[in-house]
C-alpha cells in the first residue's frame, strides 16, 4: 500500500502549511506602525491574512484535493544525480564567485557543467568554454565598462588594478 | 491621440528602436525555438541587458522578444514536435504531422502567415481598444485599483487547468507572501532577518529568473528530454523542409479561419489568466466543430485548418494580453507579469496614466508590436532552415550556458553575490513546486501584483477613513469584487461537485 504522502498535491500542501507557520511566527516580529490607527491596517495586516488564507488552502488541497499520480511513479527515470550535481555547481560558483572572480570561476563552472552534462570533447569543450568566457569578459569590461570582480585571488597575485 | 500617435511613430522609427525590434525578433526566436525555454525565460533574460536602456527602447525589445519567442515556439512544435512554449502545442496536433509528411516548410510557412495576420488583426483592434480602455480607466480610484488587482490575482487561477485551481492560488498567495519580505510603504521591515540584502525585498528579476530560466533548464536535465530530442533534430536534416509556397486554394480555405481566430485570440488574450494557451485550445476546438466533415477528419493528420487556427490565435491572444497591462497596469499572463517588472523597474507605472505620462513608450510599444510581426514574416521565415540548425547544438553544452547566462544576468543587476545564492536556493524550490506539478506562473503574478496590491488597500482605506465599506459601497469596485468571487466560484464549486461525486462512487 502506498503511503498517504506519496502524492504531489499532499506533499505539496504539507510543505506550504509548514512555510506558513513559519511564516506566522514570524509576523509577530514585524513592528505594528500606527499610521493607520490599529484598528484598520498596519504592516502585519496583509501578511496575517495571508498567513491564513494560505493555511486554509492548503488544508483543503491536503484533504480535498484530487489524487494525482504518486510521486514514486512520477518521478521514475528522473535523472537525479545530474540534476543536484548542476545545482551544487550553482552553488558552489554563487560562494566562489567574490573570490576566483569572473573569469576563473566563469571558465570553470562552464567546464565542470559540460561534464557533468556528459561532454566527453575535450577540445571543444575547452574552446567554448574559454571562448564564451573571453567575449563576455570583453563585451562587459571593455564595451558595456561594467565592473566585473576580478577576484581575491587574482587581486592577491596581481594587485588591485585588476 | 494623434500627437501620440505621431510621438510613437517617431520613437519606435528610431534606427535604435528598429534594431531593438530586429534583435528582439532574432533572439526571441531562437530562445523560443529551445525546448524549456519560453518567452517568459527570454524577456527575463533580456532585462539585465536591458536597464541602461531608456524605458520605449527596453520595451520595444522586449515586445520583439515575445513575439519572436512566440514563432520560435511554434517552429520547434513543427519540426520536432517539442513546443518551446504551451501557446504552440496544439500548434503540434498538426504541425508535426506535416513535417513527417515531408511538408515543413509549408507548415512553416502557414504558421508564419497566420501568426501575422493574427497579429495584425490583434494591433488594429490593440490600437482601437486601448486608448478607449485608458480613458476609461483614468476614473479609477485607488478601491478600484485594488479590487482589479484581486480579480487580477484569482483570474489566473481560475483559468488553470482541471485539478489545477486551488494549487493555482496557492502559489498566488505564496508570491504574494514573498512580496512581503522587505521594508513596507510605511518604512517598517518586513521578515528581513536583519539581513541587509533582504532590506530591499526579494529582487522580482531574480524570482523570474529563478522560477523560469534556471527552473526550467533544470527540469530539461532532470526529465532527460534533452537526448531525445537532440535525436529528432538530428533526424530533422535528413528530411529536408520542402516547399514554403501557398496555393491560392490553400490560402482560400485557411483566410476564414484566420479572421474567427484571430478574433477569438485577442479577446480570450485580454482577460487576465488566460492568454496564448487556451486561446489557441479554444480555437482549435471551435475551428474542428465548424469545419465539415471531410475536413474535420483531417484534423491531428496534417490539416492546414487546425494549423492555422493555433497559431493565428496565440499570437492574437499575446497582443490582446498587452491590454490590461498597458490600460489598467496589471498583467494578463506570466509574460506580461515580467514586463510590468521591467517596467516598474526603469521608473515608469503602468496603467491609465502611461497613456497620458509616456506616450511615446505606450504607442511606440503598440507601433514596434506591429514592426516584429513585419519583421518575423520577411526577415524569419527564409532564415528558417539556418534556425533550425540551432536545434542541432549539443545541449551539454547549451544547459550550462543557459545557467550561466541566467545567473550572469542577476549578478550584473545587483553586482552581489548574495543574489546568485538566493537565485540557486529559489530555483531548486521553483524546481521542486515544477515537480510537485504546482504551477508557477500565478506565484510571480503574485508576487509582482503584491506590492501593488496592498499599497491601493492602504490609500483605499486612508480615503475611506479606515472602513471596508469601499468593497460594496462604491459602485465600480463593488462590481469588480462581484466578478472577482464569481470567477473564483465557479472553479470551485465544480472542484467541490467532482470530489463529491467521486466520494459517493468510491
Amino acid at each position: 500500500m502506498k503511503s498517504i504522502f506519496d502524492n504531489r498535491a499532499r506533499v505539496g500542501s504539507l510543505l506550504l502549511i509548514l512555510f506558513s507557520l513559519f511564516y506566522l511566527r514570524y509576523i509577530y516580529d514585524i513592528p505594528v506602525d500606527t499610521q493607520f490607527g490599529e484598528t484598520t491596517i498596519s504592516a502585519r495586516t496583509l501578511p496575517m491574512g495571508l498567513a491564513v488564507l494560505m493555511i486554509i488552502f492548503s488544508l483543503v488541497q491536503f484533504f480535498v484535493g484530487e489524487d494525482g499520480p504518486a510521486i514514486s511513479d512520477s518521478v521514475k527515470g528522473y535523472h537525479w544525480r545530474t540534476t543536484i550535481s548542476l545545482c551544487l555547481l550553482m552553488l558552489v560558483y554563487s560562494l566562489a564567485f567574490s573570490f576566483l572572480g569572473f573569469v576563473l570561476s566563469t571558465l570553470t563552472f562552464l567546464l565542470v557543467g559540460f561534464y557533468i552534462l556528459g561532454e566527453r570533447r575535450w577540445k571543444l569543450s575547452i574552446s567554448v568554454a574559454f571562448g564564451l568566457t573571453l567575449f563576455m569578459w570583453a563585451v562587459l569590461t571593455q564595451l558595456l565598462d561594467l565592473y566585473l570582480d576580478s577576484g581575491e585571488i587574482m587581486r592577491y597575485f596581481v594587485g588591485e588594478s585588476s | 491621440m494623434i500627437e501620440g500617435i505621431l510621438t510613437g511613430l517617431y520613437t519606435a522609427f528610431t534606427p535604435i528602436n528598429l534594431a531593438m525590434v530586429l534583435l528582439g525578433c532574432f533572439a526571441g526566436t531562437f530562445i523560443g525555438m529551445l525546448p524549456g525555454l519560453g518567452p517568459v525565460s527570454a524577456i527575463a533574460l533580456m532585462i539585465p541587458i536591458t536597464y541602461g536602456f531608456d524605458p520605449a527602447s527596453g520595451l520595444i525589445l522586449m515586445a520583439g522578444v515575445y513575439y519572436g519567442a512566440v514563432f520560435g515556439g511554434s517552429t520547434s512544435a513543427i519540426l520536432i514536435n517539442a513546443p518551446g512554449v504551451s501557446g504552440a502545442v496544439a500548434t503540434a496536433f498538426d504541425g508535426y504531422p506535416m513535417a513527417q509528411k515531408g511538408q515543413a516548410g509549408k507548415a512553416l510557412a502557414i504558421a508564419a502567415y497566420s501568426s501575422f495576420f493574427g497579429g495584425t488583426v490583434g494591433a488594429i483592434l490593440l490600437f482601437v481598444f486601448v486608448p478607449f480602455l485608458a480613458q476609461i480607466s483614468l476614473s479609477f480610484q485607488s478601491a478600484d485599483y485594488f479590487a482589479l488587482m484581486l480579480f487580477g490575482c484569482t483570474a489566473i487561477a481560475a483559468f488553470s487547468g482541471e485539478g489545477q485551481v486551488l494549487k493555482a492560488m496557492m502559489m498566488t498567495v505564496l508570491g504574494l507572501m514573498l512580496a512581503t519580505v522587505g521594508e513596507d510603504s510605511s518604512g517598517v521591515q518586513r521578515f528581513t532577518f536583519g539581513l541587509p540584502d533582504l532590506y530591499d525585498g526579494i529582487s522580482f528579476l531574480l524570482l523570474s529568473m529563478a522560477t523560469f530560466a534556471l527552473a526550467e533548464a533544470l527540469i530539461v536535465v532532470l526529465r532527460g528530454n534533452s537526448d531525445k530530442l537532440h535525436a529528432e533534430a538530428e533526424e530533422l536534416d535528413a528530411n529536408k523542409l520542402g516547399s514554403m509556397k501557398l496555393n491560392k486554394e490553400e490560402v482560400k480555405d485557411m483566410a476564414p479561419v484566420a479572421g474567427r481566430s484571430s478574433v477569438l485570440g485577442f479577446f480570450v488574450g485580454i482577460l487576465p489568466g488566460a492568454g496564448a494557451t487556451i486561446a489557441s485550445f479554444l480555437s482549435y476546438g471551435m475551428e474542428r466543430n465548424l469545419a465539415p466533415e471531410e475536413k474535420k477528419k483531417e484534423f491531428g493528420h496534417g490539416s492546414h485548418r487546425g494549423l492555422s487556427a493555433p497559431e493565428t490565435a496565440n499570437n492574437a491572444a499575446s497582443t490582446g494580453s498587452f491590454v490590461p497591462l498597458l490600460t489598467l497596469g496589471i498583467p494578463g499572463s506570466a509574460t506580461t507579469a515580467v514586463m510590468l517588472g521591467a517596467l516598474l523597474s526603469y521608473g515608469v507605472q503602468p496603467g491609465p496614466r502611461l497613456y497620458i505620462d509616456y506616450p511615446d513608450v505606450f504607442w511606440a510599444v503598440i507601433i514596434s508590436m506591429y514592426l516584429g510581426n513585419i519583421i518575423l514574416l520577411v526577415l524569419n521565415l527564409p532564415l528558417i532552415p539556418y534556425f533550425s540548425k540551432l536545434l542541432d547544438i549539443p545541449k551539454t553544452l547549451l544547459t550550462p550556458i543557459i545557467l550561466f547566462f541566467s545567473l550572469i544576468g542577476v549578478y550584473l543587476v545587483s553586482f552581489n553575490t548574495v543574489d546568485l545564492t538566493m537565485m540557486v536556493i529559489f530555483g531548486v524550490i521553483a524546481v521542486m513546486f515544477r515537480i510537485l506539478d504546482f504551477p508557477l506562473a500565478p506565484l510571480l503574478l503574485g508576487f509582482i501584483l503584491g506590492g501593488m496590491l496592498e499599497e491601493n488597500l492602504r490609500r483605499a482605506l486612508l480615503i475611506w477613513d479606515g472602513s471596508w465599506a469601499f468593497l460594496w459601497e462604491r459602485g465600480l469596485t463593488a462590481s469588480i469584487m462581484a466578478i472577482t468571487i464569481f470567477t473564483l466560484l465557479i472553479p470551485m464549486v465544480s472542484t467541490i461537485k467532482k470530489w463529491h461525486m467521486q466520494r459517493s462512487r468510491g
